[in-house]
């Protein structure tokens, strides 16, 4: 199959008449000419003769079950402030998404000291609500919770060693939230 | 500005400037999309001896809560010179020229954008001049125009600018260093491309009314070659992913 150019248009930039086509998405008319109000790709409908333009970069739509990756910013009571970064869109496809997340935390006894989770956890969770400033993170899953997390005491990656997190450094030992694959995920790269 | 004397021929013999341009040669443009990762939309411009970051972030809600516009989008442009941007240390922070800067390309801005589209928000642009060499705030503004477009923000058109002036007495394009600080008048404007709407003017100094429409009429050639470069730099960005399977 050849390879077509599609082409890009900048905004103010005349892509058809109006006596040929109706202005479509982000399209506005003037004196009888579709002007381009984006920088994008220029899409012409020949069906229902509409002239569009995509937008070249698409900020990615979050969705209520959406995997999202986020590292725990602050622990209140019962609740965990995450800053979210990555999302899983619905391609199954690692984007870019920058949110703040709420997470409530297993409920635990007064003056425990595990609260199943630390400032600075990374962490993958599941979007159950969104609000119009943050998401409400779920944490119930087998491989939702804590994917890596540090020695508090001397910044060592903790192992997991049964059910609690071993520091092999100091041999300090945690419980976390901890997510089924804990460990195996490498936190690092480039996220499109 | 201001005619201050100087023993500098800035126009020999030949016609030829001191950069040894003619009276309507711009300096050299590049326009580079994209260069910073935490922004919206950003560009950065190499237009002679300015090197000027511009960085877009938003539409986002308006803080402080007074400044929210309920009809409209409010743009924020902030224009900052580096203190290593000129010869002479510059005080960092804000002083009356950046502030009036500013202020006029954010209402030049203003005017291109379809603001109306986000009520209450407010659209941040960063104006960074990392070297300064004559011609800034319309360097600036230009850049900003690419990176507000490479942001994805809804214009009605694109805004590009150019400087006339005159120097020995002659109306020249795009003053460099030498031209501003020993000229007789400076005239910066920026436009709607497309529509040619004048968006910013000033001036400093004197010009008679036929030395004004010569240098506007430079202005306007120059805003045209000015408007390709940075549809190139737009266009040229993603060039590779305009390239789809198939075709009619």
């Amino acid at each position: 199959m050849e390879k077509k150019e599609r082409k890009i248009v900048t905004p103010g930039e005349e892509i058809a008449t109006t006596e040929e086509y109706v202005p479509g998405r982000n399209t506005y008319e003037d004196h009888g000419k579709i002007i381009s109000l984006i920088y994008g790709f220029l899409d012409v409908n020949e069906k229902d003769l509409t002239a569009s333009v995509l937008p070249i970069k698409t900020k990615p739509k979050i969705f209520v079950g959406a995997t999202v990756y986020g590292r725990v910013v602050e622990v209140e009571r019962g609740r965990a402030v995450i800053e979210v970064s990555v999302m899983v869109d619905k391609n199954n496809d690692l984007v870019e998404y920058v949110a703040i997340g709420r997470a409530d935390l297993p409920r635990q006894r007064e003056g425990d000291r595990d609260s199943g989770m630390m400032i600075g956890d990374l962490v993958r969770g599941k979007v159950i609500g969104i609000y119009k400033s943050e998401l409400k993170i779920g944490l119930l899953g087998k491989n939702l919770g804590v994917l890596k997390t540090i020695c508090p005491k001397c910044r060592t990656t903790m192992i997991r060693k049964g059910s609690l997190l071993f520091c092999p450094n100091c041999e300090r030992t945690e419980s976390r939230r901890v997510a089924e694959d804990y460990g195996d995920i490498v936190p690092e790269g480039v996220v499109r | 500005m201001g005619g201050a004397k100087t023993d500098l021929k800035l126009i020999d013999e030949n016609g030829l400037r001191l950069d040894g341009r003619s009276p309507n040669e711009l300096r050299p443009i590049k326009i580079q999309t994209d260069v910073l990762d935490n922004a919206d939309g950003s560009a950065m411009i190499e237009w002679g001896g300015n090197k000027i970051i511009a960085s877009v972030y938003g539409p986002r809600e308006a803080y402080p809560k007074h400044t929210q516009n309920m009809d409209m989008a409010v743009v924020k442009a902030r224009y900052n010179m580096a203190a290593f941007s000129v010869d002479e240390r510059k005080r960092p922070g804000p002083d009356r020229r950046s502030i009036e800067i500013s202020k006029v390309v954010s209402e030049a801005l203003q005017t291109a954008i379809l603001a109306e589209q986000f009520p209450r928000t407010q659209i941040d642009v960063f104006i960074e001049v990392l070297q300064a060499d004559a011609g800034t705030r319309i360097a600036g503004l230009t850049a900003s125009a690419v990176a507000l477009a490479a942001a994805g923000i809804p214009m009605r058109d694109m805004v590009a600018g150019c400087t006339a002036g005159k120097v020995a007495g002659q109306i020249v394009l795009d003053l460099g260093k030498e031209e501003d600080n020993f000229g007789e008048a400076d005239l910066p404007i920026a436009q709607l491309v497309k529509s040619g709407k004048i968006v910013l003017m000033q001036m400093d100094g004197d010009l008679s009314v036929e030395e004004f429409n010569k240098a506007t009429e430079m202005i306007d050639d120059a805003i045209k070659r000015i408007s390709e470069i940075q549809r190139e730099a737009l266009a040229g960005k993603y060039r590779d992913i305009a390239l789809e399977e198939g075709g009619e």
